[in-house]
């Protein structure tokens, strides 16, 4: 007995047969949550999804649109962050006012501080780990941590433009005070391509 | 709506089904596919449009006819186009079809943040089944990705 198999080429029986070149059209519209969930509907939608093209094309499309991102951090006792509450603005048609959204609670028991947010990428850091938290996907990635007092965290534009291996370049600089700091300051640059402190200035 | 001016211009669209439709030049020519049909002398007085059927043409003229009025305000248009798109999916997919062929690129944003509006907070199951897309992963493949967003996940709507 033949098995039964079920086709769906080309739209057969389908709602609606639309090209995947328009269906981008449609994701590049979508909050960066939904995109997060579609990645599973095929290896096609992943891939378009995860490509850093279509990245740039959202964040261009997104960063088109008022927003107001409100980090609010609860600390305990020893100024350690407990966790980090992040808010966001939301956006229900032209009609009515921006409405304070929750956006995600960090849950963060090893870091003490955190950086400034650049293009929706912050750094989160205490004694012995530094990590970078993407604010939009909610991905948290650690990097290779240097004793120091303060990270600053930065972005080079002008390297962007021509390093497109990259995704989002981001400089990370670090100010290494020692006992005079007015003598010994030390500076220090990851980059999001390598994950090594190089020293500069 | 009475004829006004003789000096009007006209253009006949034709369209899949081989209907004809009448409309002035200016509101045509808001479609750059038309525009350019009709700058490059290609096309006479009647412009074939076979990618387009006539039930989405009517709907498409009474865009171009909206949005071709200058004098109409910035809210009210918003207004409009709002209720434009409060239709069923699969003819918002038609039009964005056609607004695609035709290169209305106005209306083709607005109907693709309906669908997005629409689809926002639907499943992945959901969305296969709207677009008519198979899914080629394997059950681990699928469950991975979904463990590592998982956050993704939650308030999603009931199919």
């Amino acid at each position: 007995m033949e098995r039964k198999k079920i086709r769906k080429i080309g739209g057969v029986g389908g709602v609606s047969d639309v090209p995947h070149d328009l269906a981008v059209e449609v994701l590049k519209k979508l909050p960066a949550k939904s995109l997060m969930r579609f990645k599973c509907v095929s290896k096609l939608w992943r891939s378009t999804i995860d490509d850093r093209r279509f990245s740039n094309d959202h964040r261009a499309l997104s960063c088109s649109r008022t927003s107001v991102l409100l980090i609010y951090p609860n600390r305990d006792s020893d100024r350690h962050i407990n966790y980090l509450h992040l808010f966001n603005t939301a956006f229900l048609g032209h009609k009515s006012g921006p409405v304070l959204n929750h956006h995600f609670t960090v849950s963060l028991l090893e870091y003490t501080r955190f950086t400034e947010v650049i293009n929706g990428l912050f750094c989160l850091y205490g004694d012995d780990r530094l990590s970078l938290c993407n604010i939009s996907t909610h991905e948290i990635m650690d990097l290779p941590p240097i004793r120091c007092s303060n990270y600053f965290f930065g972005f080079e534009p002008i390297a962007k433009e021509y390093k497109a291996s990259l995704n989002i370049r981001f400089l990370l600089a670090m100010i290494n005070r020692l006992s005079r700091p007015e003598v010994h300051v030390e500076l220090a640059a990851m980059t999001a391509n390598k994950s090594h402190w190089v020293p500069i200035g | 709506m009475a004829t006004t001016t003789t000096e009007t211009k006209m253009l006949t669209l034709c369209t899949s089904d081989k209907q004809q439709f009448q409309i002035e030049e200016t509101i045509a020519l808001q479609a750059v596919t038309i525009r350019n049909m009709v700058e490059d002398e290609c096309a006479s007085n009647v412009i074939p449009l076979p990618n387009v059927n006539s039930k989405i043409m009517i709907q498409i003229i009474e865009y171009l006819k909206k949005h071709v009025d200058s004098s109409v305000s910035k809210e009210d248009m918003e207004k409009f186009d709002s209720a434009f798109v409060e239709k069923k999916l699969s003819e918002i997919f038609d039009i964005i079809l056609a607004a695609n062929y035709l290169n209305i690129k106005n209306l083709l944003d607005i109907c693709c943040q309906r669908v997005a509006d629409v689809m926002k907070n639907k499943s992945p199951e959901w969305v296969r089944r709207t677009f008519n897309i198979v899914n080629d992963f394997t059950a681990e493949e699928e469950a991975k990705i979904r463990k590592e967003h998982e956050w993704a996940f939650e308030g999603v709507d009931e199919d």
